[in-house]
């Protein structure tokens, strides 16, 4: 049996578990426990441990689909869980005004993991832009790849619509591997 | 057969009845559109927007119907006169004119495929073929666009390109523009060649307030446009063997997606190089590449890269491929 993990990461409230509903073959397992924190203000329930699902390719071969807890106080799992992974997802929510903020959190904290595998990152949430003159701020957020010496795979998605998930997925794979 | 049809020059009263006359007794024969290259333009010639009209769409594949206060001689013989004061019956036998040559017109075009497909097996070589997949965009509404934001960011003003009733607002200095249609007419404006007396381009002071217009992120409309105009082939100034860097991925999920785009980014994000390169590694048509590049230039999304000879080339590991392509082949199934 061949056993691969692609690691979900990104803030509270960017669509993480939605985004591995989307795409798993199983119910997705959810550790979710009800906010107490500021997490309140933004939903109900949040991921605690993280999230599991999976794609199962053949009888042989699975993917495995971890999402990792947004709040920051348990940025010592987000490396652990990374360990080994095919790739990295980032979703970050692109309506509010922390986005560069956010996603230089998550390159930071994965930047040991990035260096030597590949990282995407899905902008979540644009919708709420979209009925506002604001546009997603994405010289900005490409200045901050630069800066960063970063090419990689940057979208706007919907975590809910499993077309976005899927070539999210696939720019992963090909930022890998494009000769595939 | 219904042929479209677009009103151009006219004062608002005659646009009135007109159309009227199309809508109801004419609509056996004629359709109105806003399409840019509608079947036939109908043109009043006694102004001079009317006459420059004229002078752009004569040599086109339109059928051009004038109307004017008295013959002229100047005009073209294909080109159908009406005098003014018409009747309804002298358009609709102008009509009638216009959709026998079409038949005509289409029944030699079918002859000509036939005979291209038959000639088919003495194809051109790689360079003949380069230079017959090559353009000019300064003649194109890509061109225009560029013209027009140069201009919004070197004077630091709104800049408007009208084209008949489209309506194009850059503002270089917010990186957006706001259209008076919807994002999908790009491609009639992108679809034939433009000139300086159609599409005007001028400063503006006061931008629009109308709520319906479409605001749209500078370097996505440069992409769509590109892509339109480019449709498989390269502007003139570009060379298939020079060095062009991917620096920033296009947004794929939302921008329109030219054939083979993803592995063309994975691979040119890598390390620079060139179209022909791109091609083979990929064994992907030429034209994909030439539709993604002219793209991602016009976007800003990539560079050419000057002094750069060598192409690093890039090799696959073997351990993941078989499970990539699994994993390839399930996301694009599902």
């Amino acid at each position: 049996m061949r056993q691969y993990k692609i690691i979900f990461s990104g803030p509270v409230g960017a669509g993480k578990t939605t985004a591995i509903k989307s795409l798993s073959d199983i119910d997705v397992v959810a550790t979710e426990a009800r906010a107490t924190d500021k997490v309140k203000a933004i939903k109900e329930n949040t991921t605690v441990a993280m999230d599991y699902g999976r794609i199962n390719l053949d009888a042989e071969t699975t993917v495995h689909l971890y999402g990792t807890p947004g709040q920051e106080r348990f940025d010592f799992m987000w490396e652990i869980l990374a360990q080994g992974a095919l790739g990295l997802v980032l979703l970050i929510d692109c309506s509010v005004t922390s986005v560069i903020d956010d996603i230089d959190t998550y390159l930071t904290a994965f930047s040991k993991f990035s260096k030597t595998n590949s990282v995407v990152i899905g902008l979540t949430r644009s919708d709420i832009l979209n009925n506002t003159e604001n546009l997603i701020p994405w010289d900005d957020i490409h200045q901050k790849l630069d800066d960063d010496e970063l090419s990689i795979p940057i979208f706007e998605v919907d975590a809910r619509n499993k077309d976005d998930m899927n070539t999210l997925l696939e720019a992963l794979i090909l930022s890998i591997d494009p000769l595939v | 057969m219904l042929l479209s049809v677009q009103l151009l020059a006219m004062s608002p009263s005659s646009q009135k009845t007109l159309a009227g006359f199309i809508k109801t007794k004419g609509k056996n024969h004629l359709v109105l559109t806003d399409d840019l290259m509608p079947d036939v333009l109908i043109i009043d010639i006694d102004n001079t927007q009317g006459k420059q009209y004229l002078t752009h769409y004569q040599n086109s594949e339109t059928k051009l119907i004038t109307l004017s206060l008295s013959q002229q001689v100047e005009i073209p013989a294909s080109v159908i006169q009406i005098q003014k004061p018409f009747t309804g019956v002298e358009i609709l036998r102008s009509a009638e004119k216009i959709k026998e040559f079409k038949t005509a017109r289409d029944l030699e075009k079918n002859k000509a495929l036939k005979k291209s497909a038959i000639n088919e097996e003495n194809a051109p070589d790689n360079k003949q073929k380069s230079i017959a997949l090559s353009y000019d965009p300064s003649t194109t509404f890509q061109g225009m666009l560029r013209k027009a934001i140069q201009l919004s960011d070197k004077k630091n003003t709104p800049v408007l390109i009208s084209i008949q009733q489209y309506r194009v607002e850059i503002h270089a200095d917010k990186n957006i523009a706001r259209l008076n249609f919807a994002k999908k007419r790009l491609r009639t404006l992108c679809q034939f060649p433009l000139t300086d007396q159609l599409c005007d381009i001028k400063q503006i002071t006061t931008v629009s307030e109308n709520s319906d217009n479409t605001t749209i992120a500078l370097p996505e409309l440069s992409w769509e446009v590109a892509m339109l105009c480019s449709r498989g082939r390269l502007p003139k100034n570009m060379a298939n063997d020079a060095q062009y860097q991917l620096k920033k991925w296009p947004n794929l999920t939302r921008w329109s997606q030219p054939e083979s785009a993803m592995k063309i980014a994975g691979l040119w994000s890598k390390s620079p190089n060139n179209i022909n390169n791109i091609a083979r590694q990929l064994s992907i048509p030429i034209e994909h590449v030439y539709s993604f590049i002219t793209a991602a230039i016009d976007s800003n999304l990539a560079q050419q890269c000057n002094g750069i000879t060598e192409v690093i080339p890039f090799k696959t590991e073997k351990n993941n491929s078989a499970l990539f392509r699994k994993l390839l082949n399930r996301l694009k199934r599902a």
